[in-house]
């Protein structure tokens, strides 16, 4: 349970920050109303991912699909990082 | 959905509400109080602060308040000078006073002034409890209470998505659902799923707000690091949050335009302005700074700040002037005190806040039911104990801190921090006698016993002592130290009339000779 929580809650909260920022490159929004977007989002976001994690089999899995996800998004966001400067 | 899913989503759901729950049932109980904060600061102070009546054509003008407020105080002009002006609530100006100090200390004296003579008639910072048990709510008076606080948010909203796939199968043939002739679990369980249903949009809306209040500092942080390469005063700014900071020139104004600048708020906003803000009073650089809402928006909350010198505008968080954030949080803010509506609002937010406490009540019941053939009588002991201790005991603290708010006398000492302790220590005492009791059902109907009595002699008090207070206020038009009084003798009735059915069925259901064994099963 300790193992899964931590995938919950370190690897949840990297997934949200990381396609929170994915859709702030990718939505056509103001900088303010992407801001806002990214706190309401945010949150739920973590959470869902916490039901994932809570969902496997054991601590590993949950981090296997933390780190698997983590990574999809990321590359994302270094390719539009990379594409904006 | 998948069987497994469920399971190990259900296990989740349950181990890490239990754990969440005593903190959880602190933030909704003084969450539910504190949507009538400003009654209950009115009620607090209505008992030992008089003032004259509060027709607004008969108030002092703000500048004069002003004056006033720093007349004879070491106040320091570079500072802030903040009035907050009479509301239905508050019939009265407060005033914070920046004082010279020692070297960087915040020294500031807090003022309760009439709106008619001028005279200060107590200090604000006497009078804690409305704002303890908000505190409470919010961070828990600790150290990085907010940021604990914005955990245990997260995880209840974990947990509102995980009941919900859970009972997703049975919700709408479920909804209704009370089997009042089933056994103890059953009832539990559809008491627990029918709150948590009804309850659902309220408690989404409230956790999803309350995370954004107490842990948005991830997120800022984030963003700040990678969008704004660590320049967080940027980010600031693009969220729309502006700081004043005013150069001191060394001259003295003339005629700054106080009360025309404040009568125009009062006219452009159809409302008064909720806190008035000077910077670098009495001098050339001095700034006024109005916050106050929009009449009739849903969530509308203006700032504007004027140079005093030549009139201009600083910054105006306004209508013409929008920002995402800015408005966005004032909707968050309204959604989650409720206040876009009246006071029928709060007490449909109240109502259901509660019922929130029940939730949480049952959960670990349904815990506890659970694995009662599974984990030894100790571990079971400890639960029901610690949910007595963080629910029961709460509730007695609570009404001590009432009793201290009425009772400790005013005076050159730390009054708000002996509420405090009064609080902590009935709390410890309470949980002292949960622990070293053996029959728990007996120690609730106590306990309940004693919320009753402090509530009735609370109404007592205000009724023989304090009713010329309240009746001078009541005549002023302010119904709610009356109201407060009103729902006190309502928790007396309500918490009176549970024990009372707890001790008949006590007395009907469990055999004398198990009336002081501690593995008596649990049915609080």
């Amino acid at each position: 349970m300790w193992f899964k929580s931590s995938a919950a809650i370190l690897g949840g909260c990297l997934v949200s920050i990381s396609l929170m920022l994915n859709l702030n490159y990718l939505l056509p929004l103001s900088v303010d109303a992407g801001l806002m977007l990214g706190m309401l989002i945010g949150f739920p976001m973590w959470a869902a991912v916490m039901v994932w994690c809570y969902a496997s089999k054991g601590g590993l899995q949950a981090w296997k699909r933390c780190a698997g996800m983590l990574t999809v998004s990321m590359a994302l966001n270094t390719v539009l990082i990379l594409s904006q400067t | 959905m998948d069987k497994e899913f469920v399971k190990r989503n259900t296990e989740a759901h349950g181990w890490l509400g239990l754990i969440i729950s005593g903190l959880l049932f602190v933030v909704f109980f003084t969450g539910s109080i504190s949507f009538f904060r400003d009654e209950i600061q009115l009620w607090a102070t209505s008992a030992y602060v008089q003032t004259q009546s509060t027709q607004s054509e008969s108030n002092l003008a703000l500048s004069e308040v002003m004056e006033l407020a720093i007349a004879g105080r070491a106040f320091n002009a570079k500072e802030h000078l903040v009035i907050y002006p009479p509301t239905e609530h508050e019939p009265y100006y407060t005033a914070y006073v920046d004082i010279i100090g020692n070297e960087g200390s915040d020294d500031y004296v807090g003022l309760i002034m009439d709106p008619v003579t001028g005279d200060v008639v107590g200090n604000p910072d006497s009078f804690f409890l409305a704002d303890f048990l908000y505190i409470l709510h919010y961070s828990l008076n600790l150290p990085f209470g907010m940021y604990i606080i914005g955990f245990v948010a997260l995880f209840f909203l974990f947990s509102i998505f995980s009941g919900v796939l859970i009972h997703a199968s049975d919700m709408v043939k479920g909804f209704f659902r009370y089997r009042a002739d089933g056994r103890k679990r059953s009832q539990l369980l559809d008491l627990h799923n029918i709150i948590g249903v009804v309850s659902l949009p309220y408690t989404l809306m409230l956790a999803i707000t309350g995370l954004i209040f107490n842990l948005v500092i991830i997120y800022q942080i984030a963003f700040g690091v990678i969008l704004y390469e660590g320049d967080i005063d940027a980010l600031l700014v693009d969220a729309g949050f502006v700081t004043v900071e005013p150069q001191w020139q060394d001259q003295p104004w003339s005629n700054p335009p106080i009360d025309e600048l404040y009568e125009q708020q009062i006219q452009r906003w159809d409302s008064i302005p909720s806190q008035i803000r000077v910077y670098n009073y009495g001098d050339e650089s001095a700034v006024l700074e109005f916050y106050g809402p929009m009449g009739n928006e849903f969530a509308g909350q203006y700032g504007i700040a004027y140079n005093l010198s030549d009139r201009s505008v600083v910054f105006a968080q306004t209508p013409d002037n929008p920002n995402a954030v800015t408005n966005g949080l004032d909707v968050v803010a309204t959604l989650h005190f409720g206040a876009f509506g009246g006071l029928d609002l709060r007490f449909v937010y109240f109502l259901l806040g509660l019922a929130v406490c029940g939730l949480i009540v049952t959960g670990n019941l349904l815990w506890v039911g659970q694995r009662e053939k599974k984990l030894s009588s100790a571990k079971i002991a400890f639960v029901a104990r610690f949910t007595l201790a963080s629910t029961a005991g709460v509730a007695v603290a609570t009404s001590f801190a009432f009793l201290a708010e009425r009772l400790l006398p005013l005076g050159e000492y730390d009054r708000a921090g002996s509420l405090s302790s009064v609080f902590v220590l009935s709390l410890l005492l309470a949980s002292g006698y949960i622990w070293l009791g053996s029959n728990r059902r007996k120690i609730l109907i106590r306990l309940l016993q004693i919320v009753c009595a402090v509530c009735s002699i609370l109404v007592l008090l205000d009724t023989t002592f304090f009713s010329d207070g309240i009746v001078a206020i009541f005549k002023q038009g302010h119904m709610a130290p009356l109201g407060v009084d009103i729902g006190l003798f309502l928790s007396a009735l309500l918490s009176g009339y549970i024990s009372y059915k707890l001790q008949s069925r006590l007395s009907v259901s469990v055999p004398e000779k198990y009336s002081s064994h501690d593995s008596v099963p649990v049915k609080v």
